[in-house]
């Protein structure tokens, strides 16, 4: 039996993004139909995108979470329906986002498989970025270089997110890749840095894919030839200390 | 987690129960290594008290199952509970895996024809 919702649902490759077609006809409403679970950015590059439980959220280039319509487009977004495989404690938490990815990796059966997580703890860390709305072309990695990173201690959230096996480089951010979002819904953003006492992390095989192709004038006549597996590292890691930083108070700090 | 190995005809069986998962996961693997180090290539893993197994887990026995393949060896799960079946039948790992309804018939799968 094969079920139905464990699937991967891609809504541009993420070389596109990658290449600066910031800009899709997709919306939030369309990538809802494909998954209750999700993230991804915004046209022209306008924040994060964190979807929990069927609501969709923007975190923007200033920190500010807020909810989205269904109207709102995406240039990229992976999404799926979440249902836990199974759940295990990671009772001695995690020092470091490289501690985090380290036990997660022991979590994974294969490398070679999609995986939907949910992790969900009390942080005593979460450093996150967002990025500033895009008026003019530029490539990600130059804009990422200079993203704005913001950081909050002593909060409860979930980190939403996907690992994708490194052969799809090409459609998706390869290995893991996550995004937080506080339960007061202040604060969220890119994991860039996190530190927990314990935490519960959720994990669902996905073994379908589906991926929709823009039929945008700058997708089909843009040149995809070129390897863009450094760029998208670079700016999908933590860059050095040169962007602004906040801190964020919340309700539950 | 409770693991206890015994030597059957041709085969070793290995009875696991409680939970498989985070916790458990690495103990599981060094005692189902140091049945394999110790010469036996044809497993029976004994799953008839398992209450719980994780991703963590299934990538027990995926290693497991790689590392007998390596050798010609064999591993034949058995005694699945509704709940461990379902996380099998979800992952597809039921695809990967020889599953026998108990040890009398996973031994049937040692036998030479």
């Amino acid at each position: 039996m094969q079920p139905e919702n464990d699937i991967l649902f891609i809504s541009a490759p993420v070389n596109a993004l990658v290449e600066g077609i910031f800009k899709a006809d997709t919306t939030i409403g369309e990538i809802r139909q494909h998954g209750d679970f999700a993230l991804g950015t915004f046209n022209q590059l306008d924040g994060e995108m964190v979807m929990l439980d069927g609501h969709t959220y923007q975190v923007s280039g200033k920190g500010d979470v807020s909810p989205v319509a269904d109207d709102v487009h995406s240039p990229f977004a992976i999404a799926t329906f979440f249902r836990e495989l199974s759940r295990d404690d990671v009772a001695e938490g995690f020092e470091s986002v490289d501690d985090l990815f380290a036990k997660l990796q022991d979590l994974l059966p294969s490398q070679n498989m999609m995986y939907a997580l949910r992790i969900e703890g009390r942080f005593s860390f979460v450093r996150t970025r967002s990025v500033p709305r895009q008026e003019y072309y530029r490539p990600l990695v130059e804009i990422t270089r200079n993203q704005p990173t913001f950081e909050r201690t002593d909060v409860q959230g979930s980190l939403i997110g996907f690992h994708t096996p490194a052969f799809m480089s090409s459609l998706n951010v390869p290995g893991i890749h996550l995004h937080f979002l506080s339960d007061d819904l202040a604060f969220g953003g890119h994991l860039l840095q996190c530190r927990a006492q314990h935490a519960t992390v959720r994990v669902q095989i996905l073994r379908r894919l589906r991926m929709d192709l823009p039929t945008s004038l700058a997708y089909l006549t843009a040149d995809f030839s070129r390897d863009t597996a450094d760029d998208l590292a670079e700016a999908e890691k933590e860059q050095a200390p040169c962007g602004q930083v906040q801190v964020h108070g919340g309700k539950d700090k | 987690m409770d693991i206890q190995s015994k030597t059957g005809n041709g085969f070793t069986s290995i009875a696991i129960k409680g939970r498989l998962d985070a916790v458990t996961a690495s103990a599981a693997e060094a005692a189902i290594n140091r049945t394999i180090d110790s010469g036996a290539s044809n497993l029976v893993l004994d799953l008839s008290g398992l209450d719980y197994v994780s991703s963590a887990g299934l990538r027990v026995l995926l290693v497991t199952a790689k590392k007998l393949s390596r050798q010609n060896g064999k591993i034949v799960l058995c005694g699945l509970q509704n709940t461990v079946r379902e996380v099998f039948t979800i992952s597809g790992f039921l695809s990967i895996f020889p599953v026998a309804a108990d040890e009398a018939e996973a031994e049937k799968s040692f036998q030479i024809k």
